[in-house]
């Protein structure tokens, strides 16, 4: 093909400057991202942090450029020399790793900005412009400095902005924050303008192909431009998903993550192999097309020939010019089938160039067929022009090139034949290739997800049922404690209570034994085998119970001392190993193996042992002992409370005892004062009678002091044996009718109501719960004591009663002397007195026995007075309808 | 009218209450013979003429303590009621218990009268005269007792 100084106009193929921008966007995502990661870690993780988002960036980069290189579609076919490709990938991964280095560091000054982004966009436009170079066609490619400066300049500051907004959204914990996002949409909006303005700088003018390095040339074919979009996808595409923070995750949505993950890469393998199979379909007949225009370009030229023998046969005429027609027809034909096939264009749909190899062949052809085409032509020209060649040296020419454009088309065919079965290997291998990947990829989700979702659903399991046993464990324990604390509470006796606890332990545990000792510290023989067993099957262990109630070594065996020594539960779980030599010889005779025990504690101390057998080796347990320990402190608040309960019933008896005792004697003692007393009395008075004036006036007064004293000693006496009587009798209070017994005491009193000429009046009262006896004495001693303490001529006295919730409030109001304020509570006191018997006779026990009949009667006394106006006595009685215990 | 003196057993260990009784009895205007026995025993071998008590008089009425040596006066009160003979001598209690459960008990065993030694001798000599005037008095004592 002869050169042309006119430019080669590109066309875009919009579809793939669109993928070039998406790419673009995910390489910048995925830029930000990694700048957050590398600097979060530390170390090692930093480097390969630093490397991978280096790789992954730069790739993402790259792909970008050649996928906008391939968007830019020239008519002639572009190679591209991979070794230099690679060269630009490489440029594209320092310039990612020096910016995520720039990015990643504590700080970053504008100095360092600058020089970062000048590294990163110089990087970049090495990048785009190595990979320029690597184009391989029959062009020639020249730059508009002006526009190259621009793309570097434009390189630079994206690089700037870049490095920027990586920095300032690198500690944003977000991964998929608004910030972020809009950030990657403008770098990967930005990086593209580079892309493009570069192309833009280029202008390609169209040359003799330069064939001096095709040896390492490749085509990029559609599958071939498929493999780049897809591992870059794949590349972009998992850094954000893997960047997940899928450790932060639920381990449920790890899995789901990485279910989908997979689900995304089969059905990428899925779409490669639909896209494959196509393409190599459409491969395969385009070559099936080539070499069937191959055989008939030989079968052309043979036809050909004979058609020129047979016009160099034919003489002048009609059929020598439709000879003419023909051949001229043929070699139309002829030619742009040949032309066709050695650059296998767009005539035939194909989309792939002529290999190397056929190349050269055509090269070759190229001399044989510009003969035979020249002399046909010749052969075929217009009369007038073809009388000045000699028609005989033209046929001899075509001949004489006939055998090689043969042998060479037929090289050219089989080539053809070659190449279609070398690909229909490759695609076979492709397959293969695909297939493997499925299975490989399907075999890594069931290790990635299949598995971990297996191991973790079994592990759930394995949980829920351990979670399970530990609640029914827990809700064992919790009931086992409930039932021990309930019968602890209803147990009429320590042993009861014990009793209960081996059962329910027992029961619960599974042990066969278990048995109770008794702990008396300091008593010579502290631990005391009890008589509280639990045994399961006598006959098994009939042997330990003997042994252990008839014989000191077997109560010391282990774990009772323990649990006496340190106060908490013991565990033991094979007695034959861990025991004295004795008492491994007696577990070993008994049968028994495991054990534990706890103690009972009363205030810290040890008071009992209760001990479990078990026939065979048992792992300790320390729920199960704390729950014991528990059990051991409810049986101790049971001992606890029974020794208080037993306390306090003997304190009762011995004060009902000693206050028997004492009413018993002040009775006895009253009533023994009184006889001699009476004696005293009863003949000093007679003495009087008969005497009196009959002695000297000494003598009278003597007998009348003897008199008085022995009269005021016998009316002390009975106040004192009245008040003394009081407790005597544990009758039972009874509803009496208050009002009679108002009666009987105003009765009593008729001598001294009259005497005083006093005006008593009772209001209606209410029937009380009480001691009617005590109750009239009440009533008596207070008007009474109304009555004497009124100096006035016209004493008054009234007695009233309200009610007042469960009890009644009576009242005995007088007009007498009154009583000051600070003597309120002293009256009530026994023997205490406010006044001279001179002034007011009395023994200073009457308001002392109101108030202990009140108290009797659960009731209060009180008094409110103002001197020389008069006393309210008060008291309150239960009603007679409440309870009087 | 009794005109015949009349007998009175006085059952009573204290011999100064059994002076002040016969002081009280002295001043009245019934003629009387008292005749002081000091416990249980006595008693009821008076009652029984039994010796040194073989020819004592059949007494018109008796005047008892409760508390006596030897023999308790409740005691002697329950053989004397629960002897066909004796038991229509009227019994008149007279101790210086003031319990209720004393003279509960008296009169269930049938007492004839519960009476309360006053402290005072005022009240006593008052006592002693109402016993005169009650009983050897007022009330007509059966004759038949007397010689059985």
């Amino acid at each position: 093909m002869s050169s042309s100084a006119t430019a080669l106009s590109g066309a875009y193929d919009y579809l793939l400057v669109a993928l070039s921008v998406v790419i673009a966007i995910l390489a910048s995502y995925t830029a930000l991202d990694f700048a957050g990661r590398v600097t979060a870690a530390r170390g090692s993780m930093r480097l390969l942090r630093l490397t991978g988002g280096a790789v992954s960036m730069g790739v993402g980069i790259w792909s970008m450029h050649y996928v906008g290189m391939l968007a830019f579609q020239l008519p002639i076919p572009v190679r591209y020399d991979w070794p230099t490709v690679l060269l630009s990938l490489l440029a594209a991964i320092l310039a990612s790793a020096v910016a995520l280095f720039v990015v990643s560091r504590q700080r970053m000054g504008l100095f360092r900005a600058v020089l970062g982004s000048i590294v990163m966009g110089s990087g970049i436009a090495t990048m785009h412009y190595v990979g320029m170079e690597a184009m391989r066609m029959a062009a020639q490619h020249t730059y508009s400095p002006g526009l190259v400066a621009l793309s570097v300049l434009l390189a630079i500051v994206i690089s700037f902005v870049a490095l920027w907004l990586a920095f300032h959204l690198r500690t944003d914990a977000n991964a998929w924050s608004k910030k972020r996002i809009v950030a990657a949409l403008v770098m990967g909006a930005a990086i593209p303008v580079m892309h493009y303005t570069g192309m833009a700088a280029v202008t390609f003018s169209p040359s003799t192909m330069h064939f001096h390095d095709l040896s390492q040339a490749v085509s990029v074919s559609a599958l071939g431009t498929v493999g780049i979009v897809l591992v870059t996808l794949l590349v972009l595409g998992m850094v954000p998903l893997t960047n997940l923070k899928i450790d932060t995750l639920s381990h449920t949505r790890q899995l789901t993550v990485r279910h989908f993950l997979f689900l995304g890469v089969l059905g990428l393998l899925a779409v490669l192999g639909a896209v494959v199979v196509e393409q190599e379909g459409r491969q395969l007949r385009q070559h099936a097309h080539l070499i069937s225009t191959a055989g008939q370009q030989s079968i052309l030229s043979q036809a050909l020939t004979k058609e020129v023998l047979l016009l160099a046969a034919t003489p002048e005429g009609a059929a020598r010019e439709s000879i003419i027609a023909r051949i001229r027809q043929a070699v139309r034909k002829w030619q742009s089938s040949h032309e066709a096939l050695k650059q296998s264009d767009a005539v035939f749909g194909a989309s792939s160039v002529n290999s190397v190899e056929v190349m050269q062949m055509f090269g070759w052809l190229d001399a044989p067929y510009r003969a035979m085409l020249q002399a046909l032509r010749g052969l075929t020209a217009p009369e007038n022009s073809r009388a000045a060649m000699d028609a005989r040296a033209l046929v001899g020419q075509i001949l004489a090139h006939e055998q090689s454009y043969l042998r060479i088309m037929s090289e050219i065919a089989r080539q053809y034949e070659r190449e279609s079965i070398a690909r229909q290997n490759l695609r076979d291998r492709v397959y293969v290739g695909l297939i493997i990947c499925l299975l490989g990829v399907l075999l890594l989700q069931g290790f990635v997800v299949l598995r971990p979702a297996l191991v973790r659903i079994e592990h759930g399991i394995g949980e829920l049922e351990q979670t399970t046993q530990a609640l029914h464990r827990q809700v064992s324990f919790k009931e086992l404690l409930q039932s021990v604390a309930v019968a602890a509470n209803e147990a009429t006796s320590i042993e009861a209570a014990m009793q209960y606890a081996l059962d329910r332990i027992c029961a619960h545990t599974g042990w066969p034994v278990g048995h109770v000792y008794f702990y008396t510290p300091g008593s010579g023989k502290e631990l005391v085998s009890s008589s509280l067993w639990h045994i399961e099957r006598n006959e098994r262990f009939a042997a330990l119970c003997d042994a252990t109630q008839s014989t000191r070594l077997y109560s010391s065996m282990g774990v009772p001392s323990r649990v006496v020594k340190s106060g908490k539960p013991a565990w033991i779980r094979d007695l034959l190993v861990e025991s004295e030599f004795t008492e491994k010889m007696a577990a070993a005779d008994l049968g028994v193996r495991g054990a534990f025990g706890f103690p009972v504690l009363v205030q810290g101390e040890v008071v009992a042992v209760l001990e479990f057998f078990s026939h065979k080796v048992e792992e300790p347990d320390e729920e199960l002992l704390n729950v014991m320990s528990n059990v051991g402190a409810q049986l101790g608040q049971v001992i606890e409370r029974t020794r208080a309960q037993q306390q306090i019933a003997r304190n009762a008896e011995d004060l009902a005892r000693s206050n028997a005792e004492l009413e018993q004697f002040a009775y006895v003692a009253s009533h023994d004062l009184q006889e001699p007393l009476r004696m005293v009395a009863s003949f000093t008075q007679l003495l009087a009678r008969k005497y009196q004036g009959k002695l000297d006036s000494d003598a009278d007064e003597y007998i009348r002091y003897a008199v008085d004293g022995a009269q005021r000693m016998q009316t002390l006496i009975l106040d004192l044996l009245s008040y003394a009587k009081l407790s005597m009798k544990g009758q039972s209070p009874q509803p009496i009718d208050a009002a009679s017994l108002c009666a009987n005491a105003i009765n009593q009193l008729h001598q001294s109501i009259q005497d005083k000429n006093a005006v008593v009046t009772v209001d209606p009262l209410p029937t009380v719960l009480g001691y009617g006896t005590q109750l009239t004495q009440l009533f008596q001693n207070l008007i009474g004591n109304a009555l004497k303490y009124c100096n006035r001529p016209r004493p008054e006295v009234h007695v009233s009663a309200t009610s007042a919730g469960d009890h009644w409030v009576f009242s005995v109001r007088d007009n007498g002397i009154g009583i000051e304020p600070q003597y309120f509570d002293r009256i009530f006191q026994m023997f205490k007195r406010l006044h001279t018997r001179e002034q007011y006779s009395g023994t200073g026990i009457g308001l002392a026995l109101c108030h202990k009949i009140v108290a009797r009667h659960r009731g209060r006394i009180w008094v409110e007075s103002q001197p020389g106006l008069g006393s309210n006595f008060q008291f309150t009685i239960p009603r007679a309808e409440g309870a009087l215990t | 009218m009794i005109t015949r003196a009349i007998e009175i057993l006085l059952v009573e260990d204290n011999p100064g209450d059994a002076r002040l009784t016969l002081e009280a009895f002295k001043e009245g205007k019934v003629i009387n013979n008292v005749t002081v026995v000091r416990d249980g025993v006595e008693a009821m071998a008076y009652l029984r003429r039994q010796e040194p008590y073989g020819q004592a008089k059949h007494p018109d009425i008796i005047l008892l303590d409760l508390n006596l040596p030897r023999k308790d006066g409740r005691e002697v009160l329950t053989e004397i009621k629960s002897d066909r003979h004796l038991r229509q001598i009227p019994v008149v209690v007279l101790t210086t218990s003031t319990a209720e459960e004393d003279i509960a008990r008296a009169y269930s065993s049938h007492a004839n009268c519960y009476i309360s030694k006053p402290v005072d001798l005022e009240q006593f000599l008052r006592v002693a005269s109402s016993i005169e005037s009650f009983w050897l008095n007022f009330v007509k004592l059966p004759h038949g007792a007397v010689d059985v």
